[in-house]
């Protein structure tokens, strides 16, 4: 599902450069739940960014789902991006003039689907994900665990193969976060979802099948949970 | 796609204060690039109309100036002539005389028109400007018309008087109805003629300046039949002069030179090309606001939605959708903009052109050109767009990463 081979990311401020990543290998199957973890600053955001179709590697390859993805045009980066992958932001980044029933159903309509269908599938999606009754409420009316919950209904509204989770829960109390977190299990468990997720909390990082921790760019270790 | 309107009209609901904001600048920009031609249009119509009712009608016949007469021949065949072409109202001869007018030890230059009353009401509106006393009748002889201007102010009448002509004016001092005063034509011929009425109109106007007796009283002092200074013509449509002055053309007249009321009038010509300089210029102005106006809130706009502009392009909206959902909104404030200035400007024209503005030169009503109404739309509309584009590349341009790490 991903592979990534000796992947550089330096980032030029000025004269100044920062290598973000060095050399990173990963390999991710389908159906894995994958957690990277590490302090800040070790390259989780960048290798996310990377592995998201949001940025690109200075050196090294990157190929999701057997495709090349540095050598696509920006437009076809944009559509992998809307069928492949689901993002689920820390900030949730939902639309705020949206209902949870529209910003869930964005994707969607960006696929060219129908209104009705768009609909259909955010009520089952939400119905699913335990927000049913909250279709008409806009994000302010929502608290931060049901925002969040709407943005991963909005991140697998499309079906896509991988699921991407950046620091999900570091706006969330405990009790929410782990709420988030048995989502996402419960998601790689029954329809065999694949995830990554970067968390720099431990316990949550936990719950994943492997775990892949980064220090200054590089993966110091990996585990097996 | 479905998208670009349902997100446009979602940003705009929410935004509502914006919106109205942004609509109402629009509409009144459109007020701007309409109202002030509509009421330029008005002012130079209550010129024109005040030319052509008391100095040329629509269609004015002089001798030519090589013709060496300063009189047209033949008046009455020409003028039955013209009567009998479809679409002529009416036409009347005037006779030009100038002379000095003494009056109680006072005296001042005029300049005489005589005509025939009877046709001339057909023709001009001269005989509904009298102020006070009579206008002539067709048998009247040794009676004349005063301009208000001529006849001038008594003293103690002018006592407080800061504005207009006639304070402005001594003229004789203050002539009133049935009063006699003597005039000496250029000519030599020297009579007293009895005060009938006293003729002038709110502001600028001939027939505050000039004195008005009859043809036939005229024919006698400069010794004349059957000739006239000038014939001038009415239409049942002003703006058909042009074609009137051909098919007149096309009489054959010996020594006559045609023109319409526009081109007779030079002052009138000319302040149409002052308000034309006038209204381009406004115009300009108009579209500067516009863009200005529309552009700065699309930009903050934008601004404020950068993060949701890069989480949008992060799950897969493509760059160039996402500026036509900016340029939606701004098409829609420019259509709504527009309708909305338009409601206003009309309502307001409609209303004006009931109760007019009674300016110092005559009663003002504004005249809302279709083409300077379809052309402000075509302004808005087109300036909301341009001034939509560059905030609207700019933002869906930006780069994701950057924007989605804003922390709302």
């Amino acid at each position: 599902m991903i592979k990534l081979k000796g992947v550089h990311k330096v980032y030029s401020m000025g004269d100044v450069k920062v290598h973000a990543l060095r050399g990173i290998d990963m390999n991710v199957k389908k159906g894995d739940f994958v957690s990277i973890m590490g302090p800040s600053g070790s390259g989780k955001s960048t290798m996310l960014h990377i592995i998201g179709v949001l940025d690109r590697q200075t050196k090294g390859s990157v190929h999701i789902k057997s495709v090349d993805v540095a050598m696509m045009s920006d437009e076809d980066r944009t559509s992998f991006r809307l069928k492949e992958i689901g993002f689920v932001f820390q900030f949730y980044s939902l639309l705020p003039e949206l209902t949870a029933l529209e910003n869930i159903f964005i994707p969607n309509m960006l696929a060219g689907m129908n209104g009705k269908q768009c609909r259909k599938n955010a009520r089952e999606m939400m119905e699913k994900l335990g927000i049913g009754e909250r279709l008409s409420n806009y994000p302010h009316q929502l608290s931060g665990g049901e925002q969040q919950r709407v943005s991963i209904a909005r991140a697998l509204v499309n079906k896509p193969e991988l699921l991407l989770a950046d620091e999900p829960t570091a706006s969330l109390d405990s009790k929410s976060a782990m709420n988030v977190i048995s989502i996402l299990r419960k998601l790689n468990e029954e329809i065999r979802q694949t995830i990554v997720l970067i968390t720099h909390e431990q316990s949550l990082g936990a719950l994943a099948d492997r775990g892949i921790w980064l220090k200054d760019g590089a993966v110091e270790r990996e585990k097996d949970f | 796609m479905r998208i670009i309107p349902f997100l446009a009209f979602k940003d705009m609901v929410r935004d509502r204060k914006i919106v109205l904001l942004v609509i109402f600048l629009l509409a009144f920009s459109y007020v701007n690039l309409t109202f002030f031609p509509a009421f330029l249009n008005g002012l130079s119509n209550t010129f024109q109309d005040e030319i052509v009712d008391t100095g040329t009608s629509h269609i004015i016949i002089t001798p030519r100036l090589e013709s060496n007469s300063p009189y047209l021949n033949f008046v009455s065949s020409t003028r039955k002539k013209i009567d009998l072409i479809p679409g002529v109202a009416g036409s009347s001869s005037h006779i030009g005389l100038s002379g000095t007018v003494f009056f109680e030890g006072k005296q001042t230059g005029v300049g005489i028109t005589a005509l025939t009353p009877s046709d001339d009401s057909h023709v001009t509106a001269i005989g509904e400007k009298i102020l006070k006393g009579d206008y002539l009748s067709d048998g009247d002889t040794g009676e004349i018309v005063m301009g208000e201007l001529i006849a001038g102010r008594k003293i103690e009448d002018r006592i407080g008087q800061t504005g207009g002509f006639g304070a402005a004016t001594e003229g004789l001092g203050g002539v009133d109805v049935g009063q006699k005063v003597v005039i000496r034509f250029s000519n030599g011929v020297e009579s007293e003629f009895r005060v009938k009425g006293i003729s002038g109109s709110q502001g600028f106007s001939l027939v505050s300046q000039t004195i008005y007796m009859t043809a036939m009283d005229a024919e006698e002092i400069l010794g004349i039949d059957d000739q006239a200074s000038s014939i001038l013509v009415r239409l049942n449509n002003k703006d058909d002069a042009a074609r009137y002055k051909k098919l007149i053309l096309e009489l054959g007249l010996s020594n006559a030179n045609i023109q319409t009321w526009s081109e007779a009038s030079t002052f009138a010509e000319g302040l149409n090309q002052t308000f034309g300089i006038v209204i381009i210029v406004t115009t300009i102005v108009g579209i500067v606001i516009v863009m200005a106006t529309v552009g700065i809130v699309i930009f903050i706009n934008t601004s404020r939605k950068r993060r949701i502009i890069g989480v949008l392009k992060a799950i897969g909206m493509q760059k160039n959708h996402l500026m036509m959902v900016f340029l939606f909104e701004s098409l829609l404030f420019g259509l709504i903009g527009t309708l909305l200035g338009a409601a206003i400007v009309y309502s307001t024209v409609y209303y004006m052109n009931i109760h007019p503005i009674v300016l110092p030169i005559g009663a003002l009503k504004p005249v809302l050109l279709t083409s300077t109404a379809v052309n402000a739309v075509a302004i808005l509309i087109a300036s909301s767009l341009v001034a939509g584009y560059i905030p609207s590349r700019l933002a869906s341009r930006q780069e994701i990463l950057e924007t989605i790490k804003v922390v709302e």
